[in-house]
């Protein structure tokens, strides 16, 4: 239900764009970010749902919950990274999506910054 | 006087004569052989071998005696080796062993899947590379997860190849003790600087050079699967250095220990026999009988060897099963999850196929360890096994 819920939006979001863009082509890219952004609060609704069964994951498999919290922030930010910088260029701004995947980038790094640690800790135990 | 000392000759042999007789009776004989062999067993000293006896569950089981003296006294009683039940607790280890680790490869395969899904990020910049670095993050996690369990399997390996090496400075001291005792002089000539090439220098190589190549293999299998760097060429030199290594060490220990072995031994019996023919021949009246004795005093001497040579046997395989059969398992789980994930994350997949083709290696370095103290005791049971 929630999805044709998404699509009739989505169908609405354009069918707004394109009449906009006939009177008062400035304010479209306005209301198509607005639309995407109304979009996105549908999309976590429903991903609320899956955050019980990642509770059912770490309890089944004993994974320490830091790290997986960190790849499944890691996981999230590569996707609003792509989002950002894919709503960017539609907008016909390359150069701001290029830093916006940069910005991405370098958050995914300082996050996995832990994870990389860990396992420089390993190859040294070994190591030694 | 030559009346009285042929008179007095006569009488004593008149008096031993129903010793000489009583001695061939069988239930007699069987005490007399008895309480020998307690008696030399209870002048042995077994404690630095009771000290290699741990009292974990699954050793025991397999071990079935709290010390060493115990299980020798066991053997000597005629108690067998009961195959059923070893093989039972191999089963059980093993499966126990899997299914401890799944919780393992069930992250792995949950991290995998996850990273899997960032793949269908397609960005309309062009390669945006975030897809990338965040597959770059998952393999690094799945490594940091699988690694600290290679780590401890491969230490466990370790601890069991000193622990084998412990068991050998233990047995091979009395066993060639027991050797000497019942007239292989020879032998333990030959046997003696053998077993300590044996258990200090071939174990010094399994455990300070050939272990370390395996956990380089691992770093070096790593690498080649998180970063464009591929250490192929290095991989597979360590990979023939280890293979050359082993079997080079492995076949030169094994011959020497046999044809050393079969060699002395044979001069061992050959001398034995010649005193025992002195002995019956050449001492007049009381010869047979002294020769009779001396077999007396050598069989029990023997079975003790034989008996703490099997023991010696069986303390070492408890204490190879256990660690192999863990090694054995946690291969066939990253061989299944490899499997599992060739469909989702290839990379991983690959990662830990190679990964399980490494660990095997620990097998080898326990087979060959074990394998060269077992044919070592082996050799040392059947040497001067004359009666």
């Amino acid at each position: 239900m929630l999805m044709i819920k998404i699509i009739s939006l989505a169908f609405v979001i354009v069918v707004c764009v394109i009449i906009i863009k006939q009177y008062r082509p400035e304010m479209a890219v306005a209301v198509e970010v607005a639309g995407a952004i109304v979009l996105l609060t549908y999309i976590f609704s429903l991903i609320k749902d899956s955050f019980s069964f990642v509770d059912y994951v770490l309890n089944t498999t004993g994974l320490n919950s830091n790290l997986f919290s960190v790849l499944l922030k890691i996981i999230g930010i590569g996707y609003l990274t792509e989002f950002s910088a894919n709503c960017c260029v539609d907008c016909g701004n390359s150069s701001v999506a290029s830093k916006v995947l940069l910005a991405g980038k370098l958050t995914i790094f300082v996050l996995s910054i832990p994870i990389l640690k860990e396992l420089l800790d390993l190859l040294v135990s070994v190591m030694q | 006087m030559k009346k009285l000392i042929f008179c007095l000759c006569l009488f004593l042999a008149i008096c031993l004569l129903p010793c000489v007789f009583a001695d061939f009776s069988d239930e007699q004989m069987d005490a007399e052989l008895n309480e020998i062999t307690q008696n030399e067993l209870s002048n042995l000293d077994l404690t630095k071998i009771d000290e290699m006896v741990t009292l974990d569950d699954k050793f025991q089981t397999i071990f079935k005696h709290t010390s060493f003296t115990d299980k020798v006294n066991a053997l000597l009683s005629g108690e067998s080796i009961d195959v059923g039940s070893f093989l039972s607790v191999v089963c059980h280890t093993f499966f126990e062993d899997f299914f401890s680790l799944v919780p393992l490869f069930c992250t792995i395969i949950v991290i995998s899947l996850l990273c899997g899904v960032v793949n269908t990020l397609r960005s309309n910049v062009g390669d945006s590379g975030v897809e990338k670095i965040v597959n770059f993050v998952g393999v690094c996690l799945v490594v940091v997860v699988l690694f600290s369990s290679s780590l401890n399997l491969a230490q466990s390996v370790g601890n069991c190849v000193t622990n084998l090496k412990g068991q050998m400075d233990a047995v091979f001291p009395v066993m060639l003790t027991l050797v000497a005792s019942i007239g292989g002089v020879n032998s333990v000539s030959v046997f003696q600087p053998l077993m300590a090439v044996v258990s200090n220098v071939i174990v010094q190589i399994f455990c300070y050079f050939l272990l370390p190549l395996v956990f380089l293999m691992m770093i070096f299998c790593v690498i080649n699967h998180i970063s464009s760097v591929k250490l192929d060429k290095f991989s597979n030199l360590f990979k023939s250095v280890f293979k050359w290594g082993s079997k080079g060490t492995f076949m030169l220990t094994t011959v020497s220990v046999l044809v050393g072995g079969v060699m002395a031994g044979s001069f061992d019996n050959l001398s034995v026999k010649a005193a025992h023919f002195a002995l019956k021949s050449y001492v007049p009246v009381l010869g047979g009988v002294l020769s009779d004795g001396v077999n007396l005093v050598a069989v029990s001497g023997m079975l003790i060897k034989n008996a703490v040579g099997i023991g010696g046997i069986i303390l070492a395989v408890s204490s190879l099963v256990l660690p192999i059969i863990s090694v054995l398992a946690f291969s066939l789980g990253l061989k299944l999850t490899a499997a599992i994930l060739e469909i989702s994350s290839l990379k991983v997949s690959n990662l830990l196929l190679n990964l399980s083709n490494v660990i095997e290696l620990l097998i080898t370095i326990l087979i060959c360890v074990g394998f060269m103290y077992l044919i070592s005791l082996g050799i040392l049971i059947n040497t001067a096994n004359i009666f």
